[in-house]
């Protein structure tokens, strides 16, 4: 197992690698590649860099255009997305101008993902500041743990993915609402932990932060996505989740 | 708990997201075991009692126990690193190693969180897992440090 953890776009992503077969150069190589993606994705896609084409593209300095293909790229994933969550994940509702960032980590880790896959490992997962993705059989199911609101002594469930998926969390137990509440433009207290398991990383990443945003109501539009499944914790400790949510240990699904 | 002397440190921020137990060997992770009630290294004997110098010896080898700190991570409300000891391939002991917050809120706030992070991590070893889903600020930084410890371990 190869890991290698890399400090990009203000968080770690790590991606842990399973190549016994695979050319250990061709390897090596596409590390070297899925590291160039992530800063790639952070020098286009960072809104705290006053000059990365995403700031200048929020203040109206370029059009779509000018920027590079990704932004557009990335854009429609975000309008995929806000359809998907029934609008709970609307980068355009924010004050500030177009924010993407809330798929941005998973898009990136995706595409990281993607070279290690390409070089022939049997499996890898990565990992973007807790949002997870996979691809291959490690020998058994991925076992991913979610962390837990106020469980801590244990994690709050497990669920499993057989090779390819991603499985996010969106939470705010330690300081308090941090998501803003598109509707209301007040923070977000409808839950205090969300998780989204499916098949692309980007898109989970964004229905997680639409889930922990709109609750119940985030649910039911996931619900209706295809290959997407959800799962929260209200603030009173009961919990919601999608018909086809599956805990492979922790709480019931209610 | 005690505090470790704050550590200012320049090291880069963070290693690691996502506390990945898997261990250098394939398919297998860490954490296979059921919970241990005591650590490898302690022989768990019905022996009678030492009654002098034939008293008898532990012929097993001693479990390995290895320490590694893991790189300063900084999150919105301070840095912090941990160090983790692993004994026999399972993590064993977490402590901090420095802890610096910005503001007395932030201290009362990691006051809680940071014991409940520790059991968090002992707890994901004997889930048998292979990643942890969902973390933010405090528990994001504490992951990527015993993440940045444990990939230390790993790679000898």
């Amino acid at each position: 197992m190869i890991k290698v953890p890399e400090a990009v776009m203000g968080t770690v992503v790590s991606l842990s690698i399973d190549a016994p077969d695979a050319d250990s150069e061709k390897i090596w190589l596409a590390v070297a590649e899925a590291r160039a993606v992530l800063h790639q994705a952070d020098a286009v896609f960072s809104t705290w860099k006053p000059l990365s084409p995403l700031s200048r593209l929020r203040r109206g300095e370029i059009g779509l255009e000018e920027c590079p293909g990704e932004v557009a790229e990335v854009l429609r994933l975000a309008a995929a997305a806000r359809d998907l969550s029934g609008g709970w994940f609307d980068p355009w509702a924010l004050p500030g101008g177009v924010d993407p960032t809330g798929l941005v980590k998973g898009w990136a880790a995706a595409r990281a993902l993607e070279r290690i896959a390409a070089a022939g490992a049997r499996s890898a997962m990565v990992s973007a500041g807790g949002d997870v993705g996979t691809f291959g059989d490690p020998g058994h199911p991925w076992r991913i743990g979610i962390t837990g609101p106020w469980d801590r002594r244990g994690l709050a469930g497990v669920v499993e993915v057989e090779g390819a998926g991603a499985v996010c969390t969106s939470g705010s137990y330690e300081r308090g609402a941090h998501l803003i509440d598109p509707a209301t433009g007040q923070p977000a207290d409808r839950t205090v932990s969300a998780t989204v398991v499916g098949p692309d990383l980007a898109l989970a990443d964004a229905l997680a932060t639409a889930l922990a945003v709109g609750g119940d109501e985030a649910l039911r539009a996931i619900d209706a996505a295809a290959g997407y499944e959800g799962w929260v914790i209200r603030p009173d400790g009961s919990t919601g989740a999608t018909a086809g949510w599956r805990l492979a240990s922790g709480h019931a699904a209610a | 708990m005690k505090r470790a002397p704050i550590v200012l440190s320049a090291t880069a921020a963070s290693l690691a997201g996502v506390l990945a137990f898997h261990s250098g060997r394939p398919h297998s992770s860490l954490v296979i075991h059921p919970p241990a009630t005591t650590t490898p290294a302690t022989p768990a004997t019905t022996a009678p009692p030492a009654a002098g110098p034939t008293a008898p010896t532990q012929p097993t080898a001693v479990a390995a126990t290895r320490v590694a700190t893991g790189a300063v991570s900084q999150y919105p409300y301070g840095e912090l690193s941990v160090t983790v000891t692993e004994t026999g391939g399972r993590i064993t002991n977490l402590q901090m190693a420095s802890l610096n917050e910005t503001d007395s809120r932030s201290v009362r706030i990691d006051d809680e969180a940071i014991p409940q992070l520790q059991q968090e991590v002992l707890s994901a070893q004997n889930a048998n897992i292979d990643g942890v889903s969902g973390a933010t600020f405090t528990s994001q930084a504490y992951a990527q440090s015993v993440q940045s410890a444990l990939d230390k371990l790993d790679r000898k």
